[in-house]
């Protein structure tokens, strides 16, 4: 059993063209920046079950997520931020009102991670947070990989937690003025620690209150 | 894996736009008043001539684009035409003096527009106001702008063409001038500023990194390039002319914001904020773009081992490359301790203009060469009547960077700086290749080893993971 999914939204189905999630058009340099993202977790064992224009749906036996960019757009030029998204199904009783958390760092130097929870249920969100945060699993991530940001929605309607990872390497570039095209190549030990992130926090946020 | 093809998505009107849009900036519209401040209404005849020059240009980089699709830039032209050696000095040449050049200069007009509206307002504190609200912003990692920007500054310089309708009808409520003459200094001065008139169109050509985006390439980039550049040239015009009959020429020759004075003059205070806040805001613009994108590149060049590690830091607490965006607000800001005058700017701009000029002159080369040595490869689109455009475009690259501008003082300060730029950039090169990455440096690289490297770095499945470079 699969117990989470990528949060993707907009997927077409049936296609053999690519085609473009809600997020938004990627140029074909930026989508071949992608893809060498994902042929780098499938060497690690994944596969990739879906090709969308922006994304990359990988998935093993115990993990599924999407790979996407997340756009940022300046007037003379695009920023690409790497971003793996993945749904984490409730197993259980659940809060009706949403609450995200984020990762907050302290200290100049950054000497303590830990995620803040915000949101109506902010109080059930913090309990999560806390719990995550026990875990260790953020500062090993951290230690491991140049984070830009990290975020763990809980979704009442859908019943589950929508998590998105941004590590700072794996972005894509394209300055038009000077013409600059760079992608920053996620490395393989990145990725290790990225798949082994997802897949540890997935079983700390299913045990839900035990 | 369930695979697709990707869609090619930019048209012929897409691809028009695309290269409009970037060559429109805040310094190209310091060089247009202050070349009809120099040359008066004739100023539209050197604007004509670096237009015709700039579709010659346009031709060789439309035929490189299609031979060598996925190219990046320059370099991965010149590469299997002159070598490496080549190929660095055309990229760095051209781009990283432009960034620096450019990004200066758009920051130093920004600072002095503002003064013109608000005179207690510094053009160096403005300036450097600007700088450093985006290399706080930018070390903080807060997003802003983001596609608003895009709209907003694009509207704002689509109004410049308006503006020159406007004033040609004489809607605008400005005085017209009296004892305007067509050629107030005289053909030996309008000869030299063809130059001048070049910065008008310079980076038309990046439409050509976008080859694979664009729908029948062969057809597309060379037809939307032309337009493109009449495009500008007329939109362009309409705002020089209207300009100077309103405005003195004397004023448009020596103010360092000379499109804000002649926004005025045309329009009155409306004319004057409009211009101003689009001064502003395209400066803004590309603040942001090199102190939001550059460093990031940095970041991963010195992951690669390119670079000093330093540069691979990333601030755990706001998780932005704290040195990458000192390094480049650093080179930007540097120019701030020079005296603002117009010839200040103007300088920087030419500086860039001439290194730009090299490149472009080793662009129509790489197609001679590749003529030469790969007679049979396949090229979708063929320059028409082949050698003339490039060795007329060459000429004329030689003598725009030869009669870069009419005063003698400032043209020798300008070889000055752009050769010791050049300079650098040919030290680094030769240091780099010969005993960093132990390569030829004149070798040039087989045009199929070439084509593959670029395909390599575009799809990973042809032969594995590749690192990855700039392109």
């Amino acid at each position: 059993m699969k117990p989470n999914k990528p949060a993707f939204p907009g997927a077409a189905s049936g296609s053999s063209e690519v085609s473009s999630p809600a997020g938004g058009r990627a140029s074909r340099q930026a989508h071949r920046a992608l893809r060498q993202h994902a042929v780098l977790f499938e060497a690690l064992g994944m596969r990739t079950t879906r090709e969308l224009e922006n994304a990359f749906l990988l998935e093993d036996d115990d993990l599924s997520f999407s790979l996407e960019y997340g756009l940022r757009w300046r007037l003379l030029s695009r920023i690409y931020n790497l971003r793996a998204t993945m749904e984490v199904a409730s197993p259980g009783p659940h809060a009706g009102a949403p609450y995200r958390l984020t990762l907050k760092t302290r200290g100049l130097v950054g000497a303590s991670r830990d995620l803040a929870a915000a949101g109506p249920a902010d109080k059930e969100g913090q309990r999560v947070a806390d719990r995550v945060t026990a875990s260790g699993l953020v500062d090993e991530l951290a230690g491991k990989v140049d984070l830009e940001s990290l975020s763990i929605a809980w979704v009442p309607e859908s019943g589950a937690w929508r998590v998105a990872l941004e590590p700072y390497p794996g972005s894509y570039i394209h300055v038009l003025l000077p013409p600059i095209r760079y992608a920053v190549r996620l490395k393989e030990p990145e990725a290790v620690a990225v798949r082994a992130f997802l897949a540890d926090l997935s079983g700390i946020l299913r045990r839900g209150k035990s | 894996m369930a695979g697709g093809e990707l869609k090619r998505t930019l048209g012929f009107w897409g691809t028009i736009a695309t290269g409009v849009g970037l060559v429109v900036a805040s310094s190209t519209l310091v060089t247009l008043g202050n070349g009809f401040g120099l040359g008066g209404p004739a100023f539209i005849i050197p604007a004509l001539a670096a237009c015709v020059i700039s579709i010659l240009i346009a031709l060789s980089y439309a035929e490189l684009a299609n031979m060598i699709p996925g190219a990046g830039m320059v370099g991965d032209y010149t590469a299997p035409a002159l070598g490496r050696l080549a190929a660095i000095f055309a990229v760095l040449g051209g781009y990283v003096v432009l960034a620096f050049a450019a990004g200066a200069a758009e920051s130093l007009v920004a600072g002095v527009s503002i003064n013109g509206l608000v005179p207690a307002a510094p053009p160096l504190l403005v300036a450097g106001a600007i700088i450093i609200v985006f290399f706080v912003v930018n070390m903080l990692g807060v997003e802003l702008f983001g596609k608003t920007q895009v709209v907003l500054t694009s509207v704002l310089m689509a109004t410049i063409a308006v503006l020159g309708v406007v004033g040609l009808l004489g809607l605008g409520g400005g005085t017209p001038v009296s004892g305007l003459t067509f050629n107030p200094g005289g053909w030996g001065q309008l000869s030299q500023l063809v130059t001048l008139g070049i910065w008008l169109y310079i980076g038309i050509e990046f439409v050509c990194p976008m080859s694979e985006e664009i729908r029948n390439p062969e057809r597309t980039i060379a037809r939307a390039m032309i337009i493109g550049l009449v495009v500008i040239f007329v939109a362009d015009m309409l705002f020089g002319l209207a300009m100077v009959r309103y405005t003195d020429l004397e004023a448009l020759a020596t103010s360092t914001t000379p499109h804000v004075v002649g926004a005025e003059g045309i329009a009155g205070n409306p004319g004057l904020v409009w211009v101003s806040a689009m001064t502003l805001l395209a400066a803004a613009s590309s603040i942001d773009t090199l102190i939001a994108a550059i460093p990031r590149m940095l970041y991963g060049l010195a992951r690669e081992g390119m670079l000093p590690r330093i540069f691979a830091y990333v601030n755990p607490r706001f998780r932005t490359p704290w040195v990458g965006i000192c390094a480049v607000t650093l080179l930007i800001a540097a120019p701030l301790a020079l005296a603002i005058t117009i010839d200040t700017i103007i300088t920087l701009i030419l500086i860039a203009a001439v290194t730009w000029l090299v490149s472009y002159i080793i662009a129509q080369v790489d197609v001679i060469v590749l003529r030469r040595k790969y007679p049979d490869a396949r090229r979708p689109f063929k320059t028409p009547f082949y050698p003339v455009p490039q060795v007329l475009g060459i000429a004329a690259c030689v003598y725009m960077i030869f009669s870069v501008h009419p005063d003698p003082a400032m043209r020798n300060t300008i070889w000055l700086f752009a050769g010791l730029s050049a300079l650098v950039i040919l030290v680094y090169a030769v240091v780099w290749l010969k005993f960093v990455k132990k390569m030829t440096l004149f070798t040039p690289v087989p045009l199929d080893e070439e084509l593959k490297i670029i395909r390599e770095h575009s799809d990973p499945t042809e032969s594995g993971p590749v690192d990855a470079r700039i392109t």
